[in-house]
């Protein structure tokens, strides 16, 4: 190859090169753009991430939910994202496992502090099927919707509903103010009287397995927070507390 | 069986140095898949475990197939096979000691699985891990053979490595399939195409059955489906093995 032709390739080379710079210069300060949160894989697909293996799969999911938007050196606001599709993508995790405590935590105590609190709907929705199980501590996640749907979403209708799905549900260890629940969702709603009759329900029910001190914290309750004081004062149970 | 066909492929191995290229990769897996659990909000042991186990599954079946394919390809091309072939051996007795050569590696993964998961929480071991690595095990020496097979069949290593990678794909895969199926949502074309997918299933076997890394977590459920996803790898272990030797019998060296 004689001089002149190698000449040739080196200009050309260069000219590349320059080229090159001139897209760089274009290019670099872009970065990729987060489209949200990514819709849910169809039935066939659900598993593709382990490869037919569901609980490779819910790990998978779960760390890309829990990362999601905040990678690659961006970080997007809980309010920006796209909560209805993030209900779904919780549900599926149900599906795929419903015994592990890791999505109803990301859900509950990560997602649910979202800056704009109307759209956690879809979320308590995903709370409320986690946590209706009699299993284990599962009911906690119930117990947590209902907090979310009462003073995050302020939606009392709602909480109400819950909380009467946590009072209904068979598991002998859960603790008597998720019992209560439903008593203290219709005290805010201003429903005393059937605030009243629930609580005391659960006293002559369960009065005497419970502790004396938690008998006299509901007791305390129902005089200081249901009843109004001309009635608490005429109340036999509160008249006894006073004495 | 012959001794000396099966201490030629054990030394192929060693002289390739697999056993050291599995203890880096699945030292690395291992690492990676450690690294990624320690940024989950909780539960990271089961992350660990679960990341890990699914990782060094894949990177084993990966590393087995490619060893073989490549290992048979060379054999083939480099005429050593041919020369083993001119002795006196018969070719049944060549199909054995390979596929049991294979399987004893095949076995060793297993093995080195069951250490690696020991070794990353002892105090997380239990019945589940031992099924696990058993099930996985099986599923090795499986595509394995399966390799064996393929790399004497197809005349490319590359295509040969991609075809035992869509078959196993395939099989880990069949049972989402499977369930669609079943589900009986489809019509026209797509029952036919339903038909055709059930026909292939009966050559595939069901690896989405095996080594399920929930036992990992949540220990093992005594469940019959594992007795007949094994049954079932057994006797497609027979035809492979037979369709080699059918292979081999109409090759002419």
């Amino acid at each position: 190859m004689s001089e002149t032709s190698t000449l040739h390739y080196y200009i050309c080379l260069a000219v590349l090169i320059i080229i090159a710079i001139g897209f760089w210069s274009k290019t670099h300060t872009i970065q990729a753009r987060w489209s949200n949160v990514p819709p849910i894989p169809n039935d066939i697909s659900i598993a593709s991430p382990g490869l037919g293996d569901t609980q490779f799969a819910y790990r998978s999911y779960g760390l890309m939910l829990q990362n999601l938007g905040n990678t690659g050196g961006r970080f997007t606001p809980l309010k920006d994202y796209n909560f209805e599709e993030l209900g779904k993508w919780f549900t599926i995790q149900h599906a795929l496992d419903p015994i592990s405590d890791f999505t109803p935590v990301i859900a509950g105590y990560y997602f649910a502090a979202s800056q704009d609190a109307n759209k956690l709907r879809p979320l308590i929705n995903y709370l409320a099927i986690a946590g209706n199980s009699s299993q284990g501590e599962k009911w906690r996640w119930l117990a947590r919707a209902v907090f979310l749907a009462r003073f995050r979403l302020e939606d009392l209708d709602l909480a109400l509903n819950l909380a009467r799905k946590l009072n209904a549900l068979e598991n002998p260890d859960m603790p008597m103010w998720a019992k209560q629940m439903p008593v203290n969702v219709l005290n805010q709603r201003g429903e005393k009287q059937a605030a009243l009759e629930l609580m005391m329900g659960i006293l002559q029910s369960s009065g005497d397995k419970i502790h004396p001190n938690e008998v006299n914290a509901m007791v305390d309750y129902i005089c200081d927070q249901i009843l109004i004081p001309e009635d608490a004062m005429n109340a036999e149970l509160c008249h006894n507390r006073v004495e | 069986m012959n001794t000396q066909l099966i201490s030629y492929v054990w030394t192929a191995a060693i002289r390739d140095r697999l056993i050291l290229s599995a203890v880096i990769v699945l030292a690395l897996g291992l690492s990676l898949s450690v690294f990624l659990a320690s940024s989950a909000l909780t539960e990271k042991d089961q992350f660990a475990s679960v990341l890990s186990a699914g990782g060094i599954r894949l990177i084993s079946v990966l590393t087995l197939i490619v060893f073989t394919v490549f290992f048979v390809r060379k054999s083939i091309e480099s005429k050593d096979i041919e020369l083993l072939l001119s002795r006196p051996f018969k070719r049944t007795d060549f199909i054995i000691s390979y596929a049991i050569a294979f399987s004893a590696i095949a076995v060793l993964f297993g093995i080195a699985n069951g250490i690696a998961l020991f070794l990353m929480g002892p105090h997380l071991f239990g019945l589940g891990h031992v099924v696990w690595v058993l099930s996985v095990t099986l599923e090795y020496i499986l595509l394995i053979n399966v390799a064996f097979l393929f790399g004497m069949m197809l005349s490319s290593a590359a295509s040969a490595v991609m075809a035992v990678v869509g078959f196993y794909i395939l099989s880990r895969m069949m049972g989402q399939l499977l369930g669609v199926i079943e589900a009986k949502t489809a019509h026209g074309v797509w029952k036919g195409l339903e038909y055709i997918m059930q026909m292939i299933s009966i050559l595939t076997p069901r690896l989405d059955l095996m080594g399920q890394t929930s036992w990992l977590i949540y220990g093992f459920e005594n469940s019959t489906d594992i007795i007949w996803a094994i049954a079932q790898c057994g006797v497609l272990l027979l035809i492979i093995l037979t369709i080699a030797f059918i292979d081999l019998t109409k090759k002419q060296f």
